[in-house]
Parts: structure tokens; sequence; C-alpha cells
């Protein structure tokens, strides 16, 4: 291991040797500083996935970090375009527009931006990467840097980390349909209903979740296990489909 | 090319994350100062009275609490000195809290949940008599102690009743709550209680002339009808006093309205003044009572023929005693009992006398009556208690509610003092005539009572937590202003041997909070959860082959150096 990661460790566990030994004044003393326990849980909860995805593929050894960039850029950007749309239509209306405007602004970054070399399997990766790591860090960072550093615990923001993770999931899947449909010539005729479809529901999945929950009165925990089935089914048949389609280019 | 590209890429990773730990770390340290505080339940609570007599403390000492909860199910022999004992009355051991208190155990703060019956306001029935009397030794134990630590009264709702289920049942599992095995945390913040510097007294008079026939009105004798309005409680916040003595206040304020009514003619005003005077100061031997009757023009107090004090009308039904401190011999006694019994002989109760010498040497004063006697004045005090409450005691505690205040009763003491009153102002002692008949114009107006009564039920009026201008004075002296022709307010400062400590209402914060071993679990399970990932995508995308040699490269590395 690395240098680095030893001295963490060591730190670390030197910290919580102390806290465990020390008096009850001390471990008092030392009790608000272990709130910021909570929040650094949850944050590696909800960050450390995109971390990770990052190193352990090789995206990292073909430096993609300025397509994700790119891609969180685009994102930024589409969601003040939501953000301005947000008093001139309707409830329903609206959420079918954000959909929309998220998959117009994940073709943007797929299709349009001029990209290093990079192969198109690492692209949608990367792309969906940056993508979802800008939506973690604009909708989740600031609650739960507010809401987990209080005394008072609640499952809240374990559950949110849950979500970005089933986020990301479902993000990556999203761009590689996106790649599909937008930079794969040919394709088999078969497919290609699948890949449309699958592509809707992806792009609808927070038209569902918000009915799940205030429709059917689905509470959040029920809601982020439902996500992260969903996250992971989907994956699966866009791998597959992705697969599939990568037969006849070869 | 591969190695060199691998070498390359561990190096800009481990630069990078290098070059982020200190800075995350000097994050956690800056913001480690700032602390969030926005819990998920917050409760009104109420401050145990803080107070000095010639010194000696008494009461809770302390108001900020910042520990974990603690039920009565602890472990024997606990160290409960960093935990608050979280006490419902219903099961409440007085014993147990008498040890506490007497053998200075420590104790990290007090919390006693009362039923909502109790909250001022609350009309709902349905708690015993036996909960009453608990709570009246337990008012009893706590004010005349010297607690070193707070003790907070609150009213039981569902929140509280949920968490100290939680409580009792991490308890009884032997877990002493302490930072490391979670539970719930209860943070009052408040600043330390400081005294209070000069607390004021209001005396709220009002002076109703009588018909002057030849001479002036300063021949005419006066009447006076005096009640003290103030309360003392072991919870200032929570001390209404219902019936010691907003029973009083509501007669006293029906009879001026009545005398107003008959006075406001010419033709049937009484050749008597009237003098109506809502004091203060009552709790603390009556000094309220004595100020005002100093500052009275000598002329004035010697033309006042006798004076009738309210105290406690509120809960009778068949008796109400008249206390005196003048022998029953006297002639003047006699004609004001004389006087009464009539009265009450044609409403169908009876009155009692009872006789209580004054002891100069004492300076408690147990009647408001002995201050008018002290200063030789004839006064008598109609109240419904048969013996003088103790100092502190019978003043507004937290059991005096409107439940167990009847306006009947009040209206019945009211019939009483205004009939005697205007039998002897009019001249018709011992005639069968009612002039405050019912259904007559000058009946007893049960609604103002009532109305009154309720108002009273829910203002807490502990004389040195009473501002200048309180609503409730500038209310009370409306009123009276209403009904008298003169209405003169006098405020002195209440010296004596009495200091008061501020802070009598705080807010309760209640933190549900994880043991450090849980966010150390969460730690572990992430990280693995992390680890699993990692090896998950190095394995479907580079192989099985990339994450063996991931783990193998510092000793590859070191062949290769070598």
């Amino acid at each position: 291991m690395e240098i680095w990661e030893v001295n963490q460790s060591f730190f670390f566990f030197n910290l919580v040797a102390f806290a465990w030994w020390s008096s009850p004044d001390l471990q008092l003393a030392l009790w608000w500083r272990m709130t910021l326990f909570h929040f650094f849980n949850c944050a590696i909860l909800t960050f450390g996935p995109h971390a990770v995805y990052y190193s352990a593929t090789p995206l990292s050894e073909y430096d993609t970090l300025g397509t994700s960039v790119k891609a969180a850029v685009v994102y930024l950007a589409t969601a003040l375009v939501k953000m301005t749309k947000y008093g001139f239509q309707s409830q329903e209306a609206l959420k079918a527009m954000i959909g929309f405007i998220d998959v117009a602004g994940l073709y943007f970054a797929l299709a349009q931006l001029t990209h290093r070399n990079i192969s198109q399997n690492h692209k949608f990766q990367a792309v969906g990467l940056g993508w979802a790591f800008a939506d973690s860090v604009l909708h989740r960072l600031a609650p739960l840097w507010v809401g987990a550093r209080g005394l008072e615990f609640t499952w809240d923001y374990v559950l949110q980390g849950l979500e970005a993770n089933a986020n990301l999931v479902f993000t990556i899947s999203l761009a590689a349909l996106g790649s599909l449909m937008w930079l794969r010539k040919n394709k088999p005729k078969t497919l290609i209903p699948i890949i449309y479809t699958c592509a809707v529901i992806i792009a609808t999945m927070p038209s569902i979740t918000s009915y799940l929950r205030r429709v059917m009165g689905w509470h959040f925990p029920k809601v982020v296990g439902f996500e992260l089935m969903t996250s992971l089914v989907m994956a699966f048949i866009s791998c597959q489909l992705f697969i599939l389609c990568q037969r006849p280019s070869l | 090319m591969a190695e060199e590209k691998n070498s390359k890429q561990r190096h800009h990773r481990s630069m990078f994350l290098e070059s982020m730990y200190p800075v995350v770390a000097l994050m956690l340290v800056l913001v480690a100062c700032v602390e969030l505080c926005d819990a998920a339940t917050v409760v009104d609570v109420y401050r145990l009275i803080q107070y000095d007599i010639s010194g000696a403390p008494f009461g809770s000492r302390f108001s900020s609490l910042n520990h974990h909860a603690a039920s009565l199910s602890f472990q024997h022999g606990a160290d409960l000195s960093r935990s608050v004992l979280i006490l419902p009355l219903r099961e409440l051991d007085i014993a147990f809290v008498q040890d506490y208190i007497s053998q200075k155990q420590s104790l990290g703060g007090l919390l006693i949940l009362l039923p909502q019956t109790f909250r001022p306001g609350n009309i709902g029935g349905g708690e015993t008599q036996g909960l009453r009397i608990l709570l009246a030794q337990l008012e009893k134990l706590l004010l005349h102690g010297n607690i070193p630590f707070p003790v907070y009264f609150a009213f039981e709702n569902e929140e509280t009743d949920t968490m100290l289920a939680d409580v009792k049942k991490n308890d009884a599992l032997g877990q002493q709550a302490t930072a490391t095995t979670g539970g719930y945390k209860l943070v009052i913040s408040v600043s330390e209680p400081r005294k209070i510097a000069s607390p004021t007294i209001t005396n709220i008079q009002g002076w109703l002339p009588g018909s002057r026939a030849d001479g002036d009105s300063n021949q005419l004798s006066t009447i006076a009808v005096v009640a003290s309005y103030d309360t003392f409680g072991a919870a200032p916040a929570l001390s209404v006093g219902s019936d010691s003595n907003g029973s009083g206040v509501v007669a006293l304020l029906e009879v001026a309205r009545l005398f107003s009514t008959l006075y406001s003619n010419p033709k049937t005003r009484g050749r008597y003044n009237l003098l109506f005077a809502l004091t203060s100061g009552g709790p603390y031997n009556y000094e309220g009572t004595q100020k005002w009757l100093k500052s009275l023009d000598q002329r004035m107090r010697e033309s006042i023929d006798y004076a009738i004090c309210l105290n406690s009308v509120g809960s009778w039904d068949n008796e109400l005693l008249v206390h005196v401190s003048k022998p029953p011999e006297n002639a003047y006694i006699k004609q004001i009992f004389e006087g009464f019994s009539n009265v009450a002989e044609d409403l169908g109760f009876q009155v009692s006398l009872k006789h209580k010498k004054i002891n100069i040497s004492n300076s408690r004063v147990a009647w408001e009556h002995e201050q008018f006697s002290r200063l030789r004045v004839t006064a008598a005090t109609v109240s419904e208690l048969l013996t003088p409450p103790e100092l502190l005691e019978s003043a507004g505690s937290l059991s005096d509610t409107r439940q167990h205040v009847n306006e009947d009763s009040i209206i019945k003491g009211v019939k009483l003092v205004a009939e005697s009153l205007a039998r002897h102002i009019y001249g018709h002692q011992g005639k069968d005539i009612q002039i405050f008949a019912d259904n007559s114009s000058l009946a007893v107006n049960r609604f103002y009572v009532k109305s009154w009564l309720d108002g009273l039920s829910q203002t807490p009026r502990v004389a040195p937590f009473l501002s200048k201008n309180e609503p409730l004075i500038m209310a009370l002296k409306k009123e009276l202003e209403d009904y008298t022709a003169e209405v003169s307010i006098q405020q002195e400062s209440l010296d004596g041997i009495f200091t008061f400590y501020d802070s009598t209402k705080a807010s309760l914060n209640i933190y549900q909070v994880a043991s450090v071993t849980f966010d150390l679990l969460l730690l572990l399970v992430l990280g693995s959860y992390l680890i699993m990932l990692f090896s998950f995508l190095v394995i479907t995308t580079r192989g099985l082959d990339d994450l063996i040699s991931i783990f193998r490269r510092p000793p590859s590395r070191k062949m290769k150096i070598a």
C-alpha cells in the first residue's frame, strides 16, 4: 500500500484508540467532534463510488478526467436551464420537461463536445461519471453538510448516499444507451426499440420516484431500495445491449 | 510501455491524494468549531424557582443542561452525575427524590414530566386526587431544598413518551448512557441565572367615593376590599394560582362592578367610600399590603371603618371562614360577623369565625388582615382555608389549576361580601332584603366571573418576574378604572429577605444520538463496500490479473530497483 494510506490508517487508529480509552470528560469533549464522523461516513458513501469507479476502471489510465469535467460543466448548465424553467410551467409538464432537458444535455455532452481520442467505450463512462458526480455534488452536498453534522442522528443521509450510488449506475447506463443511440450508426434493427425504451425509462426515473413518493406514499427507504434494484437491472440490460451492439462493428 | 504508464498513473494519483489529505484535515479542524443545533424534538420546559431567603439558597441553582437522558430503571450504583433523570409524575417516588437531595448526590439534572391535565388552560379533567397530593409533596420538597443541579418541569406529550420508553429500555439492558453507547441527549442552552436586581411589586387601588350629604366626602367613612393577586410556586412560569388567589381577585372585581353600578346613580350612592385594592407581594408576608397601607394618607387610613380581605374563595361548598386577629368580643368584629352570618343564612351556607392572635415579635404575617391590624385598622379575611398557609405555601402551586375552582363558590362568596357590605352601607342590617338578587339588574354576572377566572388561570403571576408594565397589571388597572372613580398604581421594590433569580422558561432540545461504535461500524461497512466495488470494477474491466498485480506492485518495484 502507498505510504499515505499507511499514514492515514495509523492516524485514524490512534484517534479511535485515544477516544476509546480516555476519560468520560474527554469522551464528552470529543463528542461534538464525533458528529463530524457521521458526515464523513455519509460523504464517502455519496462520493466515494465516483472516485472508486474512476480509479478502478481503465478510465484513470487513459486520463479521461478532462471528459468528466466537461460533462460536469454541461450538467451544471442544464441544471441552470431547469431552474430558470421552474417559474414558467405547472408541475406535471415540468417533470416531463426536466427529463427531456436532462437527455438533451447528455446528448450535447456525448455527441457535440469534442473529446480527445478516446474510444467510445470509455467516452460514455467518463461522461456518465462526470454527470453523476456533478449531480451528487449539486443535490446532496449542501444538505449533507448542513444536516449530517448536527447532534441528531437520522438515517436520511445514509439513504441519500445510497441514492447517489443508484444515480451513478443510472447515469452511466443512460450514457451507454445514449452513446448507442447517437454515436453508433450500425445497430441491429431489432434492438433499437429496446434501446429507446430503456433510455426512456431511465430518463423518466426522477418522475417515477416522485410519483411513488407522493401518490403511493412510499417512504424514503423503500424508494431508495427500489432505485437500487432498478439501477442494477438497468445496468445489466444496458451492458447486454452494449455488448450485442458491439459485435457487428468488430 | 504499459508499466511506465501504470507507474505514471500511480504517481499522479498518489500526488493528488497526498495533496488532498492535509486540505481535508484542515477543513475538518476548521469546521469542528461550528456546532449545529437542529433537534428533531423541542419541548417547552419550566425551571424550578431559584431564590434566597436572607442569603440562604433555595431551589435549583443551575439552569443549563447538556447530558444524556436516564430513567429510574438505571442500575443500582450507577453514576448519574452526567445524566438527566427523567421522572414522570405518575411514577414518582418521593423518598427517592428526597434521598437524592438530602444526601447531596450528584445528578446532571432532573426533568419532571407532568400530565397534560396540569397545563394552564387545559380544562379536561381525569387525573386523580392522588397525583395532586404527590405533586404538592414534591413541590414542598423542591422549594425548601437547596438543589445543586437544574430541575425542570415539562408536560408529557408523544415525543417525550417515546423517548422515555426508549431510555427505559436501554437502561434496563444495563447500558449506561455515555458518549459511546448512544441514546438521547438533552440540551438546554441558556445563560446562567442572574439575580433580579430590584423586583417591583405593584399595588393597584381604586377609589369609589360615596355621596356627600351635607359635609364633604373626607368625613365619610371608608370600607376597603382587598385581595392580593400575585402567586408563588415551584415553577414560576406555571404559577397561575387559580384558587390562590385568582378567585379572590375575581371576587373583588365583581364586587367592584356591582357597587360601581349602584354608585353610578347619585340616588343609590351610599354614604360610605369604597376602596378596592389589588395588592402584590402576598406570598412574602404580605409586604405589598404593608407598603400600600403605609403609603396611604393617615387621614384616609383612619377613615377606614373596616377592611375585608379575600383569600381563596374558589373551592368550598358549605362553609366559609372569617379570620380575624382582634378578639371576637370586639364590637366591630361582632358587627361584621353578624352581618356575614345573616347573609349566609339567607343564601344557605355557613360562616364561622376564627381568631388568631398576632405575635408582634414574629415577622411572619399569616393573613392579609394582620397587616391592617398592625396599623390598627379593623380587618378580617374571608377564606375557605381553615388554617393559615405556611410561608410560600398555598400561593399558586402547580396543582392549583382551573379545574379545581368552582365558579359557584366564587359567586356565593361575592354575594356574601356584596350583600353584607350593602346592608351595612344602606343600613339594612338584619332586614331580609336581597339587593343583588339573581335575575335582577344587579345580579352577579356568572360570565364575567368565568371569563376573568379563565384568563387569570392562564397567566402566571409571580411578582419578581412581572415587569412594570406587565399586560396583566394594565388589564387590572383598566378594569378598576371602569368601575371606580380614581385608580392609582403604586410601585415599590420588593426588598427584605427575599432574592430571586431569573431564567424561568427554556426550550429543551432532545437529540437522538448514535454511539461512536455505530459510526465506526458504519465506517467499516462502507470501507469494505468501497473495496468490494473497486475489486469488482477492476475485475470486470481489466481482468483478475490486474487486480492481483495492484497488490503485488510494491515488491515488484523493489525488485526492479534492486
